[in-house]
């Protein structure tokens, strides 16, 4: 060791850790020499990935998920924090390196990084990943994105990055205790989980070997950071620093140290004042490198078919539902009880925005019948006299029972129609979620929705068309004219 | 950052004690109040002039850390970090002829400053701070053009406010039971304090920088284990430093966020668990200045090995004796710290070496420090048996006030004692600003030049007449 002022701090109080953390296997370990099998399995795994082929179907959810977040950018563009975003990048933008999505700025890797991932949470268009309690896809993609730019990579590599992203990041807060954990210790699992996706994904993207690797997760684990507080920010540019730019900003940063040479300790996860003793998980440590290979996570991500707030979105797919079987007008309607859980209706209850108030999306799907990212973010039409008359027949019931099936978010909707009909329907699966997936066509029709008013609808078909045959793409930059608004 | 420790640091009596219901209606904590006033009246506020001089020495210091870090390995890997990433030419890259993005150079900046450990470091928080708010506040100074008063206080503002973070959270102990690093959560409010007051951000803005401070606010104590010093450098400098510069460029580019992140839901208190009462955040704020507290390093060895040092200069200097006429040296330190320093294999932090050295030079600069090959040197390892270094259980008791014995035993049977109560820099026993001075001509000159480095002294101490911070520029670089 060169330096150690630390021994003299060794006289450490026998912390009573967790139950958790005692039974792990893990203790038992924390004197064996470094690196342990724990990290080994880790890095050697995350060493491997950028020749390691994916199981078509991952390939396959992996180019939806870089479209979809790539809509939540361009998209959020046009709203405060996203344009904030790119005032940002272009006050501070760096070497033509990395491009910034809906914009004409080429940038610094990192300031790119951080706008586009402040751009793809500008709204909360981007995915989602329940059992980790996070939105990997908004840091992951603008990191494997921008350093994938950096190093010159092919469409393959991008989309190998994104998926190891995805795979690491989720691990260590579905470790960690997700949503429980994040209320026991206040901490944010979004700005934790995106450090780490961000980082495996850029380092996939520079091609870390093993021990480069180990030594990335030891800046990444130095890096994580995020408290719980993000709900309480009003105005989401705060939050979309929390949950995209960030952890994008940490990911590529220990890439790109460690691509640049930077060494670092060499285990993380095990010995003293480790990753572990520090954020003490709920869960068994092993969960971290669980089903590597096997179980991959971008394929439990849910994707946002509605651009709404997410407790919005199982009533809306019952709306959706019950309008395409009985094809009733909104003057038809004398009532609509709306059910879910009762602290999923706490967030969404008549709330001072479109996208977050369900009583008013409620109202405009049964007008329009069906609920664009526009009607979301139109603010003037929550005054809209027909909109109000349409609200007030919308009653939102908070529901014990439903509360008890999170975090699977189940609604049930009772549309009571003048004549005295009512139609019932219980959704039980979100549409987009793993358990109901949207289809490539789907996904596709949702990122149009997004991307066509900012870009256009010919440059949206060719990135769309690119995205999807990312394969045939020898180096990234080709995205670059599709992404930008020359 | 378990629910069992909170019950372990019972901090719920002293955030009580803050009085809820009050600032509930006032939607601000009275602390948070005064903080955020504070920092925003900072920018206008002058300094007293003592104040003012050691925040100049400080500059200096740090600088003189900065500038000869640039030829250590963490320094390379900075530098080159901010030569393959440069943004637009707005911030200086020291030592270099790089000029580039803020977030790049504070980065590069902070890692060039912990290259060695040759920055200064605060013991009532457990934190560097120049390391981090000095580039924060020059990168910060530069982009929006401030004056050399500006940058003044934004770096002694930069100190107060991380420093009082860590101090309250509980320094050693606090990073001992929470394996959390104390340095990078201090030093990304020392940064973001530091480049916030150089963006002129008001009290609003403040409170939401503190939140976006709050949000970054990592690192854990594991960076003992790092024996390259490179991840180090980022943990203690380069990370905090960047985060902090982020926080400040994010506000002041508009940004909003969370209005008081010491208080409410999920606020830092809360998630952190301070070991002390939240008070201690605004303690003395415009009267104890923590730049004062702050210890400079006069000898650029391993802590342990400072005080010996000294020791052995009070007594070359009384006494004037050779190495030819020592018999014997021998050395008690605190049992712990001895153990630091036991014949290490790397120059500056192997107190056996470096007393040898001492013996011969008459001093022990930068250059001897670093230099590994000189550990082989006949003349050296000559002197070198000579030293004894005594584990001292009595000395230990007294830390973290690090006290020294030392004994040289002359050939003539003299025995010249000394013992070093306060290591020289430390802030029972600064160092003048001829001595900072000094210090800093042996880290830079070897970089920069004599002359370049006289008229950078004469710069940072006059900076007061400096009407933008630019103007320091071709002095920190090479070109």
């Amino acid at each position: 060791m060169r330096r150690n002022e630390s021994k003299i701090f060794s006289r450490r109080r026998v912390l009573a850790t967790s139950a958790a953390l005692a039974a792990a296997p893990f203790a038992a370990r924390a004197a064996a020499p470094v690196p342990s099998p724990l990290i080994t399995t880790l890095s050697s795994y995350m060493a491997g990935a950028a020749n390691r082929a994916l199981p078509d179907a991952v390939v396959e959810k992996t180019k939806q998920m870089i479209l979809d977040t790539i809509a939540a950018m361009v998209s959020g563009s046009e709203l405060p924090p996203g344009k904030f975003a790119i005032a940002f990048a272009r006050g501070y933008g760096g070497d033509k390196v990395s491009t910034v999505a809906a914009s004409d700025i080429v940038c610094g890797p990192i300031e790119a990084a951080m706008a586009n991932g402040m751009l793809a949470h500008s709204d909360e268009t981007d995915d989602t990943h329940p059992v980790s309690f996070t939105h990997p896809g908004c840091s992951v993609v603008p990191s494997a994105l921008a350093a994938g730019e950096r190093f010159g990579t092919d469409g393959t590599r991008l989309i190998r990055s994104v998926a190891l992203g995805y795979d690491v990041g989720t691990r260590v807060t579905a470790t960690l205790g997700r949503v429980n954990y994040a209320v026991a210790t206040h901490l944010s699992t979004h700005g934790i989980c995106g450090t780490f996706g961000s980082a495996a994904a850029a380092a996939c993207a520079a091609g870390l070997n093993e021990q480069q690797m180990r030594w990335l997760l030891s800046y990444t684990a130095q890096e994580a950071s995020g408290l719980y507080a993000w709900q309480r920010d009003t105005q989401h540019v705060e939050k979309s620093f929390d949950f995209g730019g960030m952890p994008a900003r940490n990911g590529i940063t220990a890439a790109l140290l460690v691509q640049a040479g930077g060494t670092a300790v060499d285990d993380i996860l095990s010995g003293a004042d480790n990753f572990l003793q520090a954020f003490m998980p709920m869960n068994d440590p092993s969960m971290l490198v669980d089903g590597l290979g096997t179980r991959y996570e971008i394929s439990r991500t849910n994707v946002k078919k509605w651009t709404v707030g997410a407790p919005i979105q199982a009533p809306l797919d019952a709306i959706d539902n019950l309008l395409k079987e009985n094809r009733f007008a909104a003057d038809n309607v004398k009532q609509v009880v709306v059910r879910v859980a009762t602290d999923e209706a706490g967030n969404v209850n008549n709330r001072e925005i479109p996208d977050i108030c369900l009583q008013h999306m409620v109202a405009v799907m049964l007008i329009d019948k069906t609920a664009s990212f526009k009607a979301a973010h139109d603010v003037p039409r929550m005054k809209d006299p027909t909109v109000l008359r349409t609200r007030a027949k919308v009653k939102l019931t908070p529901d014990a029972d439903l509360q008890k099936l999170l975090p699977a978010r189940v609604a049930i909707v009772e549309v009571t129609l003048n004549d005295g009909q009512m139609l019932t329907e219980r959704v039980e699966a979100v549409r987009g979620t793993a358990e109901n997936p949207m289809t490539r066509e789907e996904v596709i029709a949702k990122a149009r929705d997004l991307c066509v008013p900012v870009l256009g609808a010919e440059k949206f078909q060719k990135l769309s068309d690119t995205i999807f045959a990312l394969e045939n793409v020898k180096n990234i930059v080709e995205l670059r004219p599709l992404l930008q608004k020359a | 950052m378990n629910p069992t420790r909170r019950t372990l640091l019972g901090t719920g009596a002293a955030f009580a004690a803050m009085g809820r219901r009050a600032f509930a209606a006032a939607q601000v904590s009275p602390i948070m109040d005064t903080l955020s006033r504070y920092m925003a009246g900072a920018a206008d506020r002058p300094l007293p002039a003592p104040v003012a001089e050691r925040t100049k020495q400080a500059v200096l210091d740090t600088l003189a850390a900065m500038i000869s870090g640039s030829e250590l390995p963490p320094g390379e890997i900075a530098l080159k970090f901010a030569r393959a990433y440069k943004g637009d030419a707005v911030a200086t890259v020291v030592a270099s002829d790089i000029v580039c993005g803020p977030l790049e150079a504070v980065l590069a900046n902070g890692m060039l400053a912990h290259s060695d450990e040759t920055d200064d470091s605060h013991p009532a928080s457990l934190s560097h701070p120049g390391a981090s708010a000095v580039p924060a506040a020059l990168a910060a100074c530069e982009k929006f053009g401030r004056d050399g008063n500006r940058f003044l206080r934004a770096v002694a503002l930069g100190y107060d406010v991380g420093t009082r973070v860590t101090a309250m959270l509980g320094k050693q102990e606090y990073q001992a039971d929470t394996h959390l690093g104390s340095h990078p959560i201090a030093g990304t409010f020392c940064a973001g304090a530091a480049a916030a007051c150089a963006a002129g951000l008001n009290a609003q803005q403040m409170r939401w920088l503190l939140s976006y401070a709050a949000q970054q606010a990592s690192g854990l104590a594991s960076w003992q284990r790092d024996t390259q010093h490179i991840e180090k450098s980022f943990d203690f400098a380069g990370m905090p430093a960047r985060n902090g510069m982020t926080a400040a460029l994010l506000v002041e580019a508009g940004g909003t966020g969370v209005e008081d992140i010491f208080s409410g839901a999920d606020n830092f208190l809360l998630a952190y668990r301070p070991m002390h009462d939240s008070a201690m955040l605004t303690d003395g704020l415009g009267v104890r200045y923590e730049v004062m507290r702050t210890d400079v390093k006069k000898w650029t060895v391993g802590s342990p090995i400072q005080a010996p040092l000294d020791a052995l200069d009070n007594l070359l200097k009384k006494y004037r004796f050779e190495p030819a006429q020592v018999k014997s040296v021998s050395v008690r330190v605190g049992s712990k710290e001895a153990d630091v320093v036991d014949n290490r294999d790397l120059p500056d932090i192997s107190l056996q070496h470096m007393m040898a050295v001492m013996l011969i030079d008459k001093t022990a600069s930068f250059k001897a420090a670093h230099d590994a090959a000189r550990m082989k040197d006949p003349a050296v390892l000559k002197e070198r048996a000579k030293v004894t270094l005594i584990r001292d259980d009595e000395l230990e008791k007294l830390l973290p006030r690090r006290v020294a014995i030392v004994d040289v035993a002359l050939t003539d049977g003299r025995v010249l004692s000394e013992r070093v109560d306060t290591v020289r820099g430390t802030t029972g026993n600064p160092m003048t600003r001829e001595e900072v001075i000094a210090k800093a001509r042996d880290l830079i000159v070897p970089v920069l030049g004599a002359e370049k480095f006289q008229k950078l002294s004469d710069a940072v101490f006059g900076l007061e007449k400096m009407s933008n911070i630019l103007d320091l520029r071709p002095l920190v670089q090479k070109v």
